[in-house]
Order: C-alpha cells, then sequence, then structure tokens
C-alpha cells in the first residue's frame, strides 16, 4: 500500500482529451491554456493542494500568498509535464536537444561512469520532467532500463507503454525479485537504470535528514549499485519555460564497499539526498509530490 | 568440506535476517519465491551480494532468470555450475 494517492484526473480519458487536443493547437497556445487548466486543478485538487502546501512550506520558508503562488506552479509544472507526453516519446534525438536551453547535459559525466563498465544507476526523483531525462539517457548507446511502479490502471499503462521503446525498457518494480534480476543483468552488461529515488515502493528504506526533518527513501538504488558495481548517479531534468528543460546532474556516488552494511548505504543514500535537497532549495515548485512527504511531523 | 547446500543454508538465513530458523530448519526443496521465505526484491540483492562474496562467483549474469530460485536444490545446483566454470 502506497501512502500517496493518484488525483481524480490521472485516468484514461484526461489522457486522451490531451493527446487529442493539444497536439492540434499551435504551440503559443499551450502556456495560456495551461495557465488556466493549472488554476482549475489547483482550486479543485484541494487534498493535493493541502499537502503540497505542506511540503512546499518546509521547502521555501514562505507562507501566504507566496507560498500559495509557488503550490499553483506544481500544478503548471504538471500540466508541462502532462502535454510533454505529446512530444517527448516520439521526439527523435536532434528534437530532445533543441527542447534543452543548455546543451550541456553531463553527457561526458555519464560516459565517464559507463567507462568502468558496471553500468550506470541514474538516481533521479519526480522533479521537473523524468521522462525526458529518460529519453536523454538514451543518446549513450545502450538500452536505458526504467524502474518503476506501474499501477495496473489504464492511465498508467498509457505512459508506459507510450515511453517504452527499441531503447527504453520499463521494467516494473511489482515483479519484485524478477525485476531486481532483470535490473542487475542490464547493469552487468554496462547498461544504464534509472529509478526514481523519493517514493518508498519497499520496506527497505532509511530516514534521513532533509529540510531539517527526517524523511523516508528508499535503500535499494545503493544495494544495487552494492552488488552491481555500478556508481550511482543523481540528476534531474528541470524546467526552464514552457517545453523548454536543463539537465541538472550531481557527482557520482561510488558503490558502497561491501562490507560497510547499512550504514555505508545510508551515506551514499545521504549524498543523493543533499543533492536533492540542493535542486529544491532553488526549483521547489516542479516538484510533484502530491502527498504529505514529512507524515510524522506534518502537524509542527 | 561442507556441500554448496549446506554453506547456502546459512547465507539465506543471514541476507533474509531470518533469526527463529536455524539452517537445519530449511529443507532442500524449500521454495525460495513465493513459500515460506518470501524473498522480495531488496532480499534477492542482499542473497546474490552474500552468494557472490562467499563463493566468488558471479550468480546472476544472462543466461540466470527467476527459475533458479525455484528451491535450494536448484539455487546450488546453479552456484556449482557457476563454481566448476570459474574453476574454483
Amino acid at each position: 500500500m502506497t501512502r500517496w494517492y493518484e488525483h481524480r484526473f490521472h485516468n484514461i480519458t484526461a489522457q486522451r482529451i490531451i493527446f487529442a487536443i493539444i497536439p492540434r493547437l499551435p504551440r503559443f497556445l499551450h502556456p495560456p491554456i495551461a495557465v488556466i487548466t493549472a488554476l482549475i486543478f489547483f482550486f479543485m485538487l484541494t487534498r493535493e493542494r493541502r499537502a503540497v502546501t505542506g511540503n512546499l512550506r518546509r521547502v521555501s520558508g514562505k507562507r501566504g500568498l507566496a507560498l500559495q503562488s509557488k503550490v499553483y506552479w506544481v500544478f503548471y509544472s504538471f500540466c508541462d509535464l502532462m502535454v510533454s507526453y505529446c512530444y517527448v516519446p516520439q521526439a527523435t534525438h536532434p528534437q530532445l536537444l533543441s527542447m534543452l536551453v543548455d546543451p550541456e547535459r553531463g553527457a561526458a559525466k555519464i560516459d565517464r561512469c559507463l567507462a568502468a563498465g558496471n553500468g550506470l544507476i541514474v538516481w533521479t526523483a519526480h522533479v521537473g520532467n523524468w521522462e525526458f531525462a529518460s529519453r536523454l539517457l538514451e543518446m549513450h548507446d545502450r538500452p536505458v532500463n526504467v524502474a518503476r511502479v506501474v499501477e495496473d490502471k489504464p492511465a498508467e499503462i498509457t505512459l508506459r507503454n507510450l515511453m517504452a521503446s527499441e531503447r527504453l525498457k520499463i521494467v516494473d518494480l511489482k515483479e519484485g525479485a524478477a525485476a531486481t534480476i532483470e535490473l542487475l543483468q542490464a547493469l552487468r552488461r554496462n547498461e544504464i537504470v534509472a529509478m526514481q529515488g523519493d517514493r518508498v515502493y519497499q520496506r527497505h528504506s532509511a530516514d534521513v535528514p532533509f529540510f531539517s526533518q527526517p524523511a523516508s527513501f528508499p535503500l535499494g538504488p545503493f544495494l544495487l549499485s552494492q552488488v552491481s558495481g555500478a556508481p550511482v548517479l543523481p540528476g534531474f531534468v528541470l524546467r526552464e519555460s514552457w517545453l523548454r528543460y536543463r539537465a541538472c546532474m550531481g557527482d557520482p556516488i561510488p558503490p558502497v564497499p561491501a562490507g560497510d552494511g547499512d550504514a555505508g548505504l545510508q551515506r551514499a543514500l545521504d549524498q543523493a539526498v543533499r543533492f536533492l535537497e540542493k535542486t529544491l532549495t532553488t526549483h521547489y515548485d516542479q516538484w510533484m509530490n502530491f502527498f504529505d512527504f514529512w507524515p510524522i511531523n506534518s502537524s509542527d | 568440506m561442507a556441500s554448496v547446500k549446506e554453506q547456502l543454508k546459512p547465507i539465506i538465513l543471514k541476507s533474509l535476517r531470518i533469526t527463529d530458523l536455524t539452517p537445519e530448519d530449511l529443507r532442500d526443496d524449500q521454495p525460495l519465491l513465493g513459500g515460506e521465505l518470501e524473498i522480495d526484491s531488496i532480499d534477492i540483492l542482499q542473497l546474490v551480494l552474500e552468494i557472490e562474496r562467499h563463493f566468488g562467483i558471479k550468480l546472476v549474469h544472462a543466461n540466470f532468470d527467476k527459475q533458479h530460485l525455484e528451491s535450494i536444490n536448484v539455487l546450488a545446483a546453479i552456484i556449482e555450475s557457476k563454481m566448476a566454470a570459474a574453476g574454483n
């Protein structure tokens, strides 16, 4: 059972409307439509708005209208993400690169990590546009294995199928041990594995300080790194303007030595979380977690 | 020298952090997936790590699949074949 939930508009009908209408409209109309759509969702999705408000209050320290305007931008960022599904899955590599405001995308860093031959785990989060990030990773001439939990819902399955391609493989974490074996085999073929590290799907997690309060993050990526020898590279694709992005990479985190136990894994996790924290300090209005991230301390 | 199966059973218990069973409690035909042990996606990593470290082999490669975790017997046979291939 997950402690987050999906809003009621995350369904196949809403997706069909987006995919049918948006590509037929001139692009200059997209941002004003997103402004209005985000406003509607901001007022209708009260439970999600409350959760995002709590999260952003802790992250930004803002209050009142200044805080609410940032909460609104989270909904706007989500509109950008949904519309990007009309363009990102089928875009050619030059088209993807043209959507970057800065050609620097950390390619050299990724290639250096892959040169060791143990594969690479890219640790990302629900920030900016993670689907765009996975397509950028395809440019390294090897398969990209995106590990995610695909809920058994038509809307989720549609998105999974949209993003899957010859180069981009979705590994459903609901498959349990079989999914883990698949990821480990991929790393041993020197492939890339992309994982979102800011939601706990498994019992194996650790609490680390996150904006001055402990929060749970999964240890799985770091254990996979320990077994495979693959480094973990924290990285995000941030939205700079409508359907325009910038890649942002941290420093590679080497595999934790086998004898270091959970303490070593936790230190590695902490390094990745520090990078997420640093990124969110300036881009918290692109952090799309519509549930209370600090449930135990939500009252303070 | 203990057999691979005898060496494997304490490794399974250690990896899964099971403290209320002894190696003797584990049957040779004990299923590793879907049975009482209920190995999940994280347990399998800990188990692979311990097996590879203990036996000095790379257990998970292209030809490894979840059928190899059908029972302790099957897993031990795979380890033996990998050890033989590696000349251990």
